[in-house]
């Protein structure tokens, strides 16, 4: 097995550091971390500690999302309390008053926060007509680190596949009966001659991965970043089909997906199976990263599970900003996900590991592009960091934050990432001016290069 | 940087609204391909090329090519349901054209984990049954080092890759081959080589760089098989055939006689006509009726049956007066008959003439003289995708005629703007949506865009948020008079006629379809090329000649230095 993954990107970023970029670093959360500082408690076993980025659309209902209560053992607000209904709020810790950094000259705020979200920077590779993230993922930045040799390094899942407008998605990212195939195999392992056919298969994406990269060098710089992307992906196709070695319990295949009918998609039924999966893949290391969305950005997802029947997402949080009816509505669907959410960190907790169970041996970001539905704005943004990391994550802890102080959201982010023992000394980078960052103690300037392993 | 998806604002409204500059509407911060900062290059006397580059399949693209390739051994149900899992590509950023987002774009992880089940799974069902796969093959082979089976290779390869084979190529296939017949027998070894067809890069991309070196106009002309490629996908939504591939192994493309006569042979194939509906479809963005939602408390007639009926309505207009009919597109805005059913014909009030043209429940030509609608403009699907949930907008019915039927640029409403429309300041003082659009937009920073879009779309008030034709707002009478760019109208009949005698339609119609062949948003410098093509549009009123005419333009047939 050739090793390529992910060399280009982590080739691109050694390329910057070199050139005058400088980045950020903002602090963790510290009251989320089983001690203080940068000194975290010893794992002290050998369990692998699992990193999860889950994400929803359009913010919340701020004021029925912020808790009243403070500190460790805090009351749910009523956005949180699906977590106390499913028993795992004390594995569920929020920071509010957060607030995405940068100033407020950008005209999109969903993809100003989505790629802050993301990668720690709205900044793109400077390419007018390419759009590609300066940084790597959030999930890739964890999967460089604790990915390990398991055979899918990343694994991608989102339950709606409703875009903005009238878009839809495909792919095993949306599908359960795709993702069921591509995670636990649609071959019958136990006959060798279907065995054989996965690794002719797996030849045949070496031979073409072998055409994309002499095609690579015939073509302009933009055609190059996108054959880059297009390799990357080839190899880790073919990574899967040559790693089947797994010794795995395979859950029940889901069957073929439902139709898709735009207006009233099975979020639940595809939450379930969609988290039943994912638990399955990380209790037997197939994974030991995920990232979930239950919602892309800006999606005008029809949340009629939750009574909002007839209208889109996105649409709805515009209309909040002059209808009660309407904020009702935003909050349930945030309600909703929040009790989707609940669900698979349940099944976490139902899933026995060493001497706990899995949920203790994870660390989840949850969050979202934007704070306020209603205003599309930058201050309160949403935080969750859910599970124990494997000793490092306190668990059911509310810290508030006085939104006037600006207080950098991404130090969720690098929260998360540390629970679950990624050990980045930062997260992200921010815009061309130190300045955006008025109000908060800064950590020492550092580079690029200090991303890469 | 030359490569540019600038879309100018013609001059008059650079002088009208010079504070109307910026992102076609929609574009976010960063994302897509606008950019409004080239306006330097109108000046260019030189022409300027686009560059070359790779364009990847899209959706419709990648299905008609496995229908090309394998239809004679799979039946289209199977090939249907298999493409189906591919994604469409999101071109809500990207001008509404999948061609110019998939000059963009590459594939997703998810795309090509797709791609490589779909070629594996079809190459396993081409093989599987003795039947008809010697057919397929051309032979029946007793080894796969059999000289047929490079034959079959060599064919294949040349139709899923749009030109021969390298050696190399056919090296490769002939390794896979070997390997998958060592194990599992030759028809595996077969079916193996044909999966590593059906994902190459070289199939997934129209891979157009252009020869290496310039011909002697001093360019660089796109290779005889790139154009093979360019006008096969261009006239008929496929690859090129065995035929288009002959003439471009044969050098004919690369003069002009013989691209002229392969293009009409491309005119005259049923595929012609098919793909210019799909262009269509993607300009006026049909696709997104049936996600349309309406307010049910306001609009209780809007049901997903009547999307789908005005999606139809539209799609017969077009053909019976623009793909069939071969009018004058423009006329479209003013054409005085449309197709209807039972159910539209009541949401129209027409239900009397309907039953009057002998109508039933099916669609029928339904004569609007004399009524108070007529042209696309006032079709339901229009009407209704361009109004919000609860209401109309006359910014969005605006915003559309300038930006998709104008091909004008229309900026972003600032950041920190709340887009809400007030109710009615004093509910004792009724008010109409336009006086409280109005008096919204009034502030001279909303102007400089609204004066463009809100004068035209004030012309359709008198239809609601579904198509329905109204007298009153809120009780009060609407007043629908507008202007477009000086020419004032009364209302939808007028501002119908006034697109109808727009030059600007005319040359919109040819940069969309240049657009669509060529992959991005035109130049400067491809716009002068393509006057010419408006031009001769205007006295045949026949489409087959602007598609002629932009492939023998210069501008389709030469690119620019990669960069």
């Amino acid at each position: 097995m050739k090793s390529r993954h992910s060399l280009p990107r982590r080739m691109f970023l050694r390329g910057l550091s070199a050139g005058a970029a400088i980045s950020v670093g903002v602090p963790v959360l510290e009251a989320m971390l089983n001690s203080t500082g940068d000194s975290f408690a010893e794992d002290g076993s050998p369990i692998p500690t699992r990193f999860g980025f889950w994400f929803w659309g359009t913010g919340t209902i701020t004021n029925r999302w912020v808790p009243q209560e403070q500190g460790q053992g805090y009351a749910p607000s009523d956005a949180l309390t699906p977590f106390a209904d499913l028993g795992v709020l004390d594995a569920v810790s929020t920071a509010t008053g957060l607030r995405l950094p940068g100033d407020s000259s950008n005209s999109n705020n969903h993809h100003y926060g989505y790629r802050l979200a993301r990668t720690g920077s709205a900044k793109m590779v400077p390419d007018k007509t390419y759009v590609q993230d300066l940084l790597p993922m959030i999930w890739d930045v964890a999967a460089d680190y604790i990915a390990g040799d398991t055979p899918f390094s990343v694994v991608e899942m989102t339950v709606s596949r409703r875009g903005f407008k009238n878009s839809k998605k495909s792919g095993p990212e949306y599908s359960p009966q795709e993702q069921f195939n591509l995670l636990f195999g649609q071959a019958d392992l136990d006959d060798p001659a279907e065995v054989e056919r996965l690794r002719l298969r797996g030849r045949v994406v070496d031979s073409v991965w072998e055409q994309a990269k002499t095609l690579q060098k015939r073509v302009g710089v933009r055609d190059r970043a996108r054959l880059a992307e297009h390799i990357e992906a080839l190899s880790s196709i073919e990574n899967r089909l040559t790693n089947l070695g797994y010794g795995c319990t395979v859950p029940p295949n889901p069957g073929n997906d439902a139709s898709y009918q735009a207006n009233q998609e099975p979020l639940q039924e595809t939450n379930e199976l969609m988290a039943d999966m994912l638990v399955t893949a990380m209790a037997c290391d197939l994974t030991r990263v995920f990232r979930y969305f239950f919602t892309g950005m800006q999606t005008d997802t029809v949340f009629w599970q939750a009574g909002n029947t007839n209208k889109g997402h996105h649409e709805m949080t515009h209309d909040a900003r002059e209808s009660a009816e309407d904020t009702d509505g935003v909050h349930r669907a945030v309600k909703f996900m929040m009790s989707q959410f609940a669900y698979l960190l349940r099944r976490m907790r139902d899933t026995p590991m060493g001497h706990g169970t899995l949920l203790d041996h994870v660390s989840i970001l949850g969050t979202s592009e934007m704070g306020s539905s209603r205003q599309h704005a930058r201050p309160n943004i949403p935080i969750l960091v859910c599970g124990g990391g494997g000793g490092r994550l306190k668990g059911g802890v509310h810290v508030r934050f006085n939104k006037d102080d600006k207080v950098n959201s991404l130090r969720g982010q690098l929260t998360a990432l540390r629970g679950a023992g990624v050990d980045v000394p930062q997260f992200g980078q921010l815009g061309t001016e130190p300045g955006a960052l008025d109000g908060l103690r800064l950590a020492a300037d550092t580079t690029f290069s200090e991303f890469e392993v | 940087m030359r490569r540019s998806f600038t879309s100018h604002f013609l001059p008059l409204i650079l002088l009208g609204a010079g504070a109307c500059i910026g992102n076609i509407g929609g574009v976010p911060d960063g994302q897509g391909s606008s950019d409004a900062s080239e306006a330097g290059d109108e000046t260019q006397d030189d022409l300027v090329l686009a560059d070359g580059g790779l364009r990847r399949l899209t959706a419709a693209e990648y299905r008609r090519s496995l229908h090309v390739l394998l239809g004679s051994q799979l039946d289209a149900a199977v090939i249907d349901e298999a493409a189906d899992r591919f994604g469409t590509i999101e071109t809500a950023f990207q001008g509404g054209l999948s061609s110019i987002a998939a000059t963009d774009v590459g594939y997703s992880d998810g795309d090509l984990v797709v791609t490589e089940e779909v070629a594996a799974g079809l190459s396993r069902k081409l093989f599987a049954q003795s039947e008809g796969r010697v057919e397929f093959v051309g032979c029946d082979p007793v080894a796969v080092t059999d000289p047929c089976v490079d034959s079959y290779f060599e064919r294949l390869g040349r139709r899923s890759f749009r030109r021969p084979l390298s050696s190399t190529e056919l090296g490769q296939l002939q390794a896979l081959a070997a390997e998958g017949a060592d194990s599992l027998g030759m028809w595996v070894g077969i079916e193996v080589a044909t999966a590593a067809l059906l994902q190459s890069p070289y199939f997934l991309y129209r891979v157009e760089l252009g020869a290496d070196e310039p011909d002697d106009t001093g360019m660089r002309p796109f290779t005889e098989y790139e154009m093979a490629s360019r006008i096969a996908f261009f006239i008929t939504g496929a690859p090129p055939d065995d035929a288009g591939l002959d003439a471009a192994e044969a050098g004919k493309l690369s003069s002009e006689d013989g691209l002229s006569a392969e293009v009409d042979r491309l005119l005259a194939s049923p595929s012609a006509n098919q793909s210019l509906r799909l262009f269509f479809a993607e300009w006026f963005a049909l696709d997104g009726l049936e996600n349309v939602t309406k307010d049910p408390a306001l609009f209780d007639a809007w049901t997903p049956e009547i999307a789908k009926a005005m999606r139809t309505e539209i799609e017969m207009l077009l053909d019976a007066v623009v793909i069939e009919g071969r009018a004058d597109f423009r006329s479209l805005f003013n054409h005085d008959a449309t197709f209807l059913n039972d159910t539209l014909a009541g949401l129209y009030g027409l239900t009397d003439a309907y039953e009057a043209a002998g109508g039933t429940d099916n669609f029928v030509e339904i004569d609007l003289a004399g009524t108070n609608r007529g042209g696309l403009l006032t079709t339901g699907g229009m009407l209704a995708m361009q109004s919000r949930e609860t209401r109309t907008s006359p910014t969005l019915r605006g915003h559309f005629m300038r930006t998709m039927l104008l091909c004008e640029k229309i900026s972003d409403p600032p950041a920190n703007v709340d887009p809400f429309i007030p109710e009615a300041d004093d509910e004792d003082v009724p008010t109409t949506l336009r006086d409280r659009q109005s008096k919204k937009v009034a502030d001279p920073s909303c102007q400089g865009c609204h004066v463009l879009m809100d004068p035209l779309g004030y012309g359709l008030e008198n239809f609601d948020a579904i198509g329905r034709y109204r007298k009153l707002d809120n009780d009060l009478p609407i007043d629908s008079t507008g202007s477009l760019d000086g020419e004032d109208f009364a209302d939808a009949a007028g501002l119908g006629n006034a697109m109808a005698k727009e030059p600007r339609v005319t040359s919109c119609l040819v940069r969309q379809l240049y657009r669509q062949a060529a992959g991005h948003v035109d130049i400067s410098s491809e716009r002068k090329a393509l006057e010419a093509v408006s031009d001769l549009y205007l006295t045949t009123s026949n489409l087959d000649d602007v598609r002629r005419g932009i492939i023998l333009s210069q501008v389709f047939r030469y690119a620019d230095d990669l960069r």
